[in-house]
């Protein structure tokens, strides 16, 4: 891949620097893969304010233009107002989008089972139209992976206490990919153990002195 | 509303020919009522294993929905 196929931009915002970035290149945003290297932040009256910084690089058509390509006719169908960034590097699995925009508070849902939901209807369609089973992740700004270092902090802080007072501790009903992250999360430390128990959307992951 | 039914459903059935999207307003309480037909061995699918991928399209539903200011149900015929 040459330099000129690549491209970091920093803006006061992450779309700001996804709009000068695809004008730069001039490409359409189904044509890159966007890589978000700092989510910038406000600060107050200036101060303490960080710029939001991307990296643009473009990519070849594949799977990813597909899924982003559903994701968006969904959307559309749907009435919603929103873009749809591709996240994965070129063909890798899962294809894994970031969906932005006015509208896109309305995908998550309580403990983003609307999300979850929009991701399976998506994967179904991606795989039946590639004619193979294909794995796609969606993402709602960045919720998921700040959904998920928060999980990874609740989890270390609770496998403190287990570890401190010896007691078990439940933690809050979650789906099998959060669940996945404490796991992994608390696999490393010989002081705990995890387990999940119950059903459906009730499943919880507890911590067990080990 | 009825096409992001007819788009999933035709995405997932085999036959996509044989989806068809019917619309009815509740006049009771004002619901707008989906039936979707699809061909009887493309039945398993849009409905999932446990109901999964039919409970997905009702979330999806509900949404665009919410986003017109309405109340919408889905029935699979």
């Amino acid at each position: 891949m040459t330099e000129k196929e690549q491209l970091e931009i920093t803006a006061k915002t992450v779309d700001e620097a996804i709009q000068i970035g695809l004008s730069e290149l001039d490409v359409d945003l189904d044509e890159v893969e966007v890589d978000v290297l700092g989510r910038g932040k406000a600060g107050i009256l200036g101060i303490g304010s960080e710029p939001a910084r991307i990296r643009l690089t473009i990519r070849g058509n594949d799977g990813a233009a597909i899924a982003r390509e559903m994701t968006l006719t969904v959307m559309e169908a749907m009435g919603v107002e929103v873009d749809v960034y591709i996240v994965s590097p070129e063909g890798e699995q899962p294809i894994s989008l970031d969906i932005r925009g006015e509208d896109a508070g309305l995908l998550i849902g309580r403990q983003g089972r609307t999300l979850s939901d929009i991701q399976m209807i998506i994967a179904l369609l991606v795989s039946k139209k590639l004619e193979q089973y294909t794995s796609v992740t969606l993402d709602v700004e960045d919720y998921k992976s700040r959904r998920f270092e928060q999980i990874r902090q609740v989890a270390r802080n609770a496998a403190i206490q287990v570890d401190k007072y010896g007691d078990p501790v439940t933690l809050e009903n979650m789906n099998s990919a959060e669940r996945r992250i404490v796991h992994i999360t608390l696999a490393e430390d010989p002081t705990v153990e995890t387990q999940s128990d119950g059903r459906g959307s009730d499943r919880r992951v507890t911590i067990y002195p080990s | 509303m009825k096409e992001l039914i007819e788009f999933i459903a035709k995405n997932i059935a085999d036959s996509p020919d044989e989806v068809r999207v019917e619309e009815e307003e509740d006049v009771e309480d004002g619901r707008i009522v989906f039936r979707l037909f699809v061909a009887e061995d493309d039945k398993g699918k849009v409905i999932g294993r446990e109901g999964r991928v039919a409970q997905a399209m009702r979330t999806l539903l509900r949404v665009a929905a919410a986003k017109q200011g309405t109340r919408a149900v889905l029935e699979i015929v």
